[in-house]
Formats: C-alpha cells, structure tokens, sequence
C-alpha cells in the first residue's frame, strides 16, 4: 500500500521567474526509507516539501515531476490532491496553531481523521485516538481527548498535530522541523515514535529539518540544500562523517562544542538570497577552499562512491579541510 | 519602513513617495482628494459665479453648458456651490477626525500602558459611550449646545474618541509585550518616553486607517446635521444644507439635489479608496 | 575567588497568583522558587531548561522587567527590589538583557542609529556631538557597517538584528549582560557567529554574563558553571571543571540521554564501518 515519492528537475520560481527558490531538486524517498532534507532557513528545504502536497502560494512557477506511486502529483485536480492528502500523503508543519480547528475538541478532530478514511464505528475510532495520543507522548489521554486545543501548550499541541497526521496510517509522511517546538525530552519520544512508523508499517518519511542530529538518528539518506540546491548526498553516515561538499564541513563544524575550541565554528557570511544566487558555485563567496573554477559556470554533482554525490569541483580536497578552517574572528563576517 | 509610518512622526511631507509606492487605490484615491481639495481651494478660478449672491431672473434652470448642474430655486449657479460647499464639509470631516483621533490615542494609550484601575475606569467609560446610538448621539448634543459648527466640532469630539481610544488602547495592550519594549524598560527609559517613542509610532496607524473611514463618515453626519438645521447656517453652500434646501423640488428640478448628493458619494469613495489602500501598507508593515 | 557582582536570594515569582478576597487560592505553581545563585565579575554563567522550566522568569526578575513576589536581587551588594522607581531606573543600565526573538526586540519605526543613541541621550553616556562616532563604533564592535545607522529594522536579517539587540545592550555600558536564549530562533551557522560575538565581547570588556538556553551542550560549552532549572526551580549546578558526565540529578542525565549529537552517532558509525571491513 504505501508508495514511493520521487521528485524529479523541480524548479520553484517567484516574482515572474525573477526568484529561483528551488534550481532542479531531485530527490527520491522509497517506502520505509527515511530521507533527511537538510538546511538553513532560505534554503528551499520547506518549500520542496510543500511542493509535494500541492501546497504552494499562487503566485509560484513550478516545473519539473513530483510523483506518487504512479500519480504525477502537480497535474492532481485540487479535489484529486485532497484525496490523496491524508492517507497516502500526509505533513507534519512546524506551525501546529493554524492546522487545528479551536472549536473541535482534539480527540473528535483525530477521529474524524481516522473515519474519513476508514470505516469503522466511532468507538473504534476513539479508541484509537486516544492510543495515538498517548503514543506521541500525551499523559492520561483519554481525559485530555475531550479538550479544546487552546487548552494546551503549543508543544502539546504540535504532539495532537502529529497524532493527527498519523491517524490515517499514511503510506509517506512529509514532516517540516515536527520537533524544533519541542523539548528534547519530547523530541526523543516523537523521533523514536517516527522511526517505529517507518521499520515496523513501511511508511515513507522525508524529515526536512536544520537540526543535523535530528536526522542523523532517524535517516538513512542525507540531502543537504544550500541556496536552492542540493549540494550534497549520500547514506547519512557517509554523509555526515565523511563530507565531500566544503558547505556540509561547514555546517558540521558549528554544531561541535568541543571544550578544546576556544570558539565556535562558524562559516562566514550567508547564504545568497534568490535573486542573488550567482550562475556558479552559489557556495563559492563563503567557500574556504575556493578556486577560479568555482567562478567559471554551474557546478553538476559529482559522484563520489557509494551513492554520495557532491557539488564541488574540489572533492578530493574537502577530506583535509578540518573544524579550524571554519573558526575565525566573529567580527570579521557578517550575518 | 514606509511612507505611512515616516508620516505619522511628522517628519516633513512624503506625499510624493506615499503615491509612488502605494497600491492603486490608494494613488488614484489621493490623486483623486487632490483634485477635490485644489477645487475647493481655488473655487474662485474655477467657477465665474458667485455661490451666495441671488439671480432670481435665472431660477431652476437645468443643466447646461452654461450651468453644469442647472441653477436653484433662487437662481444660484448649483456646481459653484457645490464646489464652494467643499471647503466646509471637507472640513468637517477633517477636524471631526483629527479632534477625535488626538483625544482617543491619548487616552487609549494611558489606559493600555498603565493598566489596572485606570484601564478598568476608562474602560466603562467606553463602553456606555458606545452604548450609545452615534448619530442620535451626536444630534443630542448639538441640540442641547445650539446649532453651529463648533458645537459639531465638540460633539464629534465627545462621541467618536471611544473608537479611537478602544483601537489604540488594544494596540497598546499587545505593543506592551513587544520585547523592545521591554528592552526600553531594561534601558531604564522613563513611562512617557516608552509611550511616545516606542508605543505610540507602532499603535497610531491601524487608528489612521480607521480615522479615513470615519472621515466619510463625518461628512455625511454633517450634512444630516445641516440638513436638520443643526449645522451650516443658511445661506453658507454645505452639501446637506442645499440638500434640505431643494427637496421640495426633488420631482421638478431633480438637479438641484443631485447635484450636492453626488459630492457627498464621491467624497466618500475617494476617501474610502485612501482607507484600503493605507489598510494594506499597515499590515504589510509589521512582518 | 573574586566577589559576586550580582546574586540572587530565594527568588520567586507566580503569576496570575493575586486575586481578589472573595476568590478561593488559585492553585497555581510558582514560574519561579526559591532561586539562589550568584554570579561572579567577569564569569558566565550558563542557565539550561526547556519551555516552563522558569529561565526566562529568572532571567527577566534578575532584571526586574517583572517585580519578583519574594526574595531578593543583590546587584553589587545592593537589593534592587527595594530601590523607589526612579532610583532603580538609574542603575537598569547596569544589567542589559538581549531577548530572544530578534524579529519583535527592535522598534519597527526607529532608524537604528536613532536606537542607539537614544540610550546614551538618557544616561548622558555621549554628548550631541559625540553621538555619531560612538553609533559608528558600536556598529563596529558587533561586526556591522557604520551605514547601518541610517536604517530601519527591516532591512537585515535575523542575525543581524541581534547584533544590532547586543549593541544597543552595549550603548549603556552595562556590567551585567543576561542573553535570554539569543540563538534559538537563528540558524545554525548564524548562531555560531553570534555566540561567538558574546564570547569576545565578554572578554573585551569584562563583561559578567548569564547565558540562558536550552541546549545543554552549547551552555556547556559557553559556561565554566552551568545551572540546571526544572518547573520553576534550580535542581543542579555543574561546578567549574566538571564536564557533563559528572550530572548528578536524573533530570539532566535525562536530558543528555533524550539529545540526539553527532558524536554519539560517530561512534555508532565507526563501529559499523569496522564490521563492514571484517
């Protein structure tokens, strides 16, 4: 039952095609994968996901395939989309205020869930949303259930968001940074949760998040986007511990807090805004390794074995760069 | 950083760029208040007749090339006083604003910012004002004060500062908790400076976009004023006095009414136009 | 050991506990209880808890932005608490604080330049004249153009404007620097450059910091001495030189055990690639 999500050449545009957000994204999750999108904010990691949904403003340019299983999800009818959402493909949002209805109480708003997909009896249906509520972590569910969203903390409302787009046992789950709300006592509960999802039922996940821990537990494929792009990927290990893109170096190094370091990695600058981005190396400006072949034209991804690719004309470089090419003077950059 | 917020502390004219950078409503709705505005200002250029003077040889003459909108009853020329009538009502709705809008942001900002009993007293006080039908309100007061246009002024005054204090006052609230606020606290900057400098810029304009639709508002209270006998004093041209003045000819010379009509609808489009549009520049402001 | 510049005595606070006499006690729980810590001139002090743990009470008691039901605040060896209005006023300089959310921490419709001498016109920090080349300099000392003066918030980014947050702290020469969570909304790479900002701010101009967060690990790495809060109260304080390890109470080695970091999956990792070699 559950399908694979493929998304092949997307291109995002606004203002007229003036503002690329996202340049020829492809990215494919199978079921029981779990893809981590990674990046900063502006990256384009969110919008790919939303793209998926048919989520996006109206006034955005699209090309390229996003498909479902065989469906090719950007020629859906909106009426076709809605009945694909929910079952088959389902999104976990950062913001979880404006997903909930205040005026239903949250254990009939994932029942509902459940019996506009399944018919079962109402009964049947409530018991399962409480066993979900207290499954994303919700003490005594079953009195909760009976509660009005604006009742709880918006970290328990994000967990009732989350119970809700579970509810349909969807075969993908699109989830947009689902635990940066959270506290990571939560957070671990939610993550083991997720993880449970994928190994146990086949479910699909693709996790967009900035937190490289955060993916690093639950995936087993890493991409990285930057400015638009995906500028590396590869299995998540690999990825992580053996970075081919100076970008991911990068990043890598600003989350250690080695006691040994006087200071906090940090890479300078930041990153090109659409509209910006020049037509090389969009990392080149911040890049410690750079060259004039960086500057000389668009860089494709390079394959560098086992399935890790990266877009970077200097690979075989990247291996020595270590954690201090990204320390510097905090007053020297600019953010 | 826009025109509206650059307007507010009165920091030199910006009509210029307000028309540059605005949605299209709200450009044509200022080019258009321009016009009116220029007309009533220069009337003498733009009308040879004079509004007040009799011609009773040329009564009720309908419309023609050489009176716009015809002529009344007592052969005055209706398009010139039309357009002299401007100067009155557009000064209604003016000073019916601005009076208002300065004692309700004064209070509403007193109450939001200092809270508790004072808040509460305001508060009630508010709410029996609004209670209260406006217009009758208004028409209560003129009548106990006399008829005339500074007693309009001071009803206008005493009726409609609610609204501004009740928009300002929950801006106020909710500006409160803004963290640079709070970091103006930490600065150990003193109450009225944190109102002045830091609360009142940012609570000020949803009361401005609220204050354009009550200028259309005030305009038409004051020519039902005129038109009751409470306003304009015969034979001052105001828009709801030549309205009363004509109905008894409505079927015999419709123009004499249509005339005075149109310029109060017009009015209060253009001014409506303003209203969205500056609506728009506020809420795209705050992001 | 050098003196405290500032301490706090069984500081506490709950909200929405006064209430009318005819009304029963509310039960509410304390945002904060009997907070007693100090800390030293020139140290930073690290503060970790998650949402309702009661940091960011502490952090706004401390500079009383809210009045704290009990307790004191002893900010070189004078209780705060007990100051009439107008004197407090005058010492508010003393302790800045930066907010966590850049984006609603600056006046939308105040030029930046007009933001920071605003303080120092208050306190008489600068004359008229002055004013301009000590803006610039400011600019300068967070890593931002002496051009920025002349805009409004808008035009920079979420970075950006906390530096700008850190100069105006700067602009009334303050001893006490509190950061209240100032990464948290950034993104990762940002949020290096400004942590690393506070780091040499701190040692240029002898700065006392308390730095609140909820990422134990950064605290950890920022603070010599970290403080542990839970539901309104400190449970732990780590000591200069112990490392996290040492965490005695269950609740921090719950929260250790709940982050996912990339060290403990490198080790996973390495192990994997040794099997895949044998």
């Amino acid at each position: 039952m559950a399908e694979g999500l493929r998304i092949d050449n997307l291109t995002i545009a606004f203002d007229r095609g003036r503002q690329e957000a996202i340049s020829d994204l492809s990215l494919q999750v199978s079921p029981g994968e779990a893809l981590g999108l990674v990046g900063e904010s502006g990256s384009g990691k969110s919008l790919a996901s939303r793209a998926a949904l048919g989520l996006l403003p109206a006034n955005a340019k699209v090309s390229g395939r996003i498909t479902l299983g065989d469906r090719s999800l950007l020629d859906l009818s909106p009426g076709q989309l809605q009945a694909i959402r929910g079952s088959r493909i389902a999104m976990i949002f950062q913001d979880p205020m404006s997903s909930l209805n205040p005026v239903v109480r949250v254990g009939d708003a994932i029942s509902q869930v459940i019996r506009s997909h399944e018919t079962v009896s109402r009964g049947e249906a409530r018991r399962r949303a409480i066993e979900l509520m207290e499954r994303v972590g919700i003490r005594s569910p079953a009195e909760r259930a009976t509660s009005y969203p604006h009742e709880f903390s918006g970290g328990m409302r994000q967990r009732i968001m989350i119970a809700m787009a579970l509810a349909a046992r969807p075969g993908m789950l699109l989830a947009d940074e689902p635990t940066t709300a959270l506290d990571v006592i939560v957070q671990a509960g939610i993550l083991r949760l997720l993880d449970e999802l994928r190994r146990n039922e086949g479910m699909g996940l693709l996790l967009v998040s900035h937190d490289l821990a955060v993916v690093a537990s639950l995936c087993d494929h890493i991409a990285v986007m930057y400015a638009g792009q995906i500028v590396e990927e590869g299995r998540a290990g690999d990825v992580l511990f053996r970075p081919r893109m100076p970008y991911t170096v990068g990043l890598l190094a600003s989350t250690q807090r080695s006691k040994s370091l006087r200071r906090l990695a940090s890479i300078p600058g930041r990153p090109p805004a659409p509209g910006e981005r020049p037509n090389h190396c969009r990392f080149a400006d911040r890049c410690p390794l750079v060259t004039d072949t960086c500057r000389a034209g668009p860089i494709p991804m390079f394959d560098v074995g086992e399935g890790q690719r990266a877009r970077c004309v200097r690979t075989d470089k990247v291996p020595s760069l270590g954690t201090d090419a990204f320390v510097r003077d905090p007053l020297a950059v600019d953010a | 950083m826009t025109a509206v917020a650059n307007n507010v502390p009165a920091r030199g004219i910006r009509l210029p760029r307000l028309l540059r950078s605005g949605s299209w409503s709200l450009r044509i709705g200022v080019a258009l208040m321009l016009v009116i505005v220029l007309a009533a200002v220069f009337a003498p250029w733009v009308t040879p007749y004079d509004p007040v003077a009799l011609d009773l040889r040329n009564a009720l003459k309908p419309p023609s090339w050489k009176n716009l909108l015809g002529t009344d009853n007592l052969g005055r020329d209706v398009f010139t006083r039309v357009v002299y009538a401007a100067r009155i009502d557009l000064q209604i709705g003016a000073i019916g604003v601005a009076l208002p809008l300065i004692l309700g942001t004064m209070v509403g900002l007193i109450a939001g910012y200092f809270g508790g009993w004072v808040d509460s007293l305001i508060g009630r006080v508010i709410d029996v004002v609004i209670a209260f039908p406006f217009l009758v309100l208004v028409i209560a007061i003129v009548a106990m004060l006399g008829p005339g246009l500074i007693n309009l002024y001071v009803a206008l005054t005493l009726v409609s500062w609610v609204l501004y204090a009740r928009i300002v006052r929950g801006e106020t609230l909710a500006l409160k908790r803004r963290e640079y606020v709070l970091a103006a606290r930490n600065l150990g900057y003193g109450h009225l400076r944190i109102m002045l400098r830091h609360i009142l810029p940012n609570a000020i304009p949803p009361a401005f976009v609220f204050g354009m639709s009550d200028f259309a508002l005030d305009v038409q209270v004051g020519a039902t004023l005129s038109f009751f006998g409470l306003g304009a004093q015969p034979p001052a041209p105001e828009w709801g006095l030549m309205i009363a003045e004509s109905r008894s000819m409505l079927l015999s010379a419709p123009w004499t009414v249509i005339g005075p009509g149109l310029a109060i609808v017009v009015v209060s489009l253009v001014i409506s136009l303003i209203g969205d549009g500056l609506a728009d520049k506020v809420r795209g402001l705050d992001g | 050991m050098p003196d405290p510049i500032l301490q706090t005595v069984d500081l506490g606070k709950t909200y929405g506990a006064r209430r009318r006499f005819w009304q029963k006690p509310a039960n509410v729980p304390p945002a904060l209880a009997d907070a007693t810590l100090e800390l030293r001139q020139g140290e930073i002090l690290g503060v970790v808890g998650e949402s309702g743990s009661g940091k960011t009470t502490l952090a706004r008691c401390i500079a009383l932005l809210e009045r704290p039901d009990t307790g004191r605040v002893l900010f070189e060896g004078e209780d705060l608490t007990k100051l009439p209005e107008a004197a407090l006023r005058r010492r508010r300089r003393y302790i800045q604080t930066v907010f966590q959310d850049p984006y609603s921490s600056l006046n939308p419709r105040q030029r930046i330049g007009d933001t920071l001498a605003e303080v120092m016109l208050v306190h008489g920090l600068a004359s008229r004249g002055e004013q301009r080349d000590r803006v610039a300099a400011l600019l300068e000392q967070v890593g931002l153009p002496a051009t920025a003066a002349a805009n409004f918030p808008s035009a920079f980014s979420g970075g950006q404007r906390q530096r700008i947050c850190i100069a105006r702290a700067l602009a009334a020469e303050p001893k006490v620097l509190i950061a209240d969570e100032p990464v948290s909304s950034l993104d990762v790479s940002v949020q290096a450059q400004i942590v690393n900002l506070l780091l040499d701010l701190k040692e240029r101009l002898g700065l006392s910091v308390i730095f609140i967060g909820h990422d134990l690990q950064l605290i950890n790495f920022i603070a010599p001495r970290v403080i542990v809060m839970l539901g309104g109260r400190i449970v732990e304080t780590l000591p200069e030189g112990s490392s996290l390890a040492d965490a005695k109470h269950d609740y921090t080695r719950a929260l250790l055990q709940a982050v996912p970091t990339l060290e403990k999956l490198d080790a996973a990792y390495r192990l994997s690639q040794q099997q895949n070699m044998a």
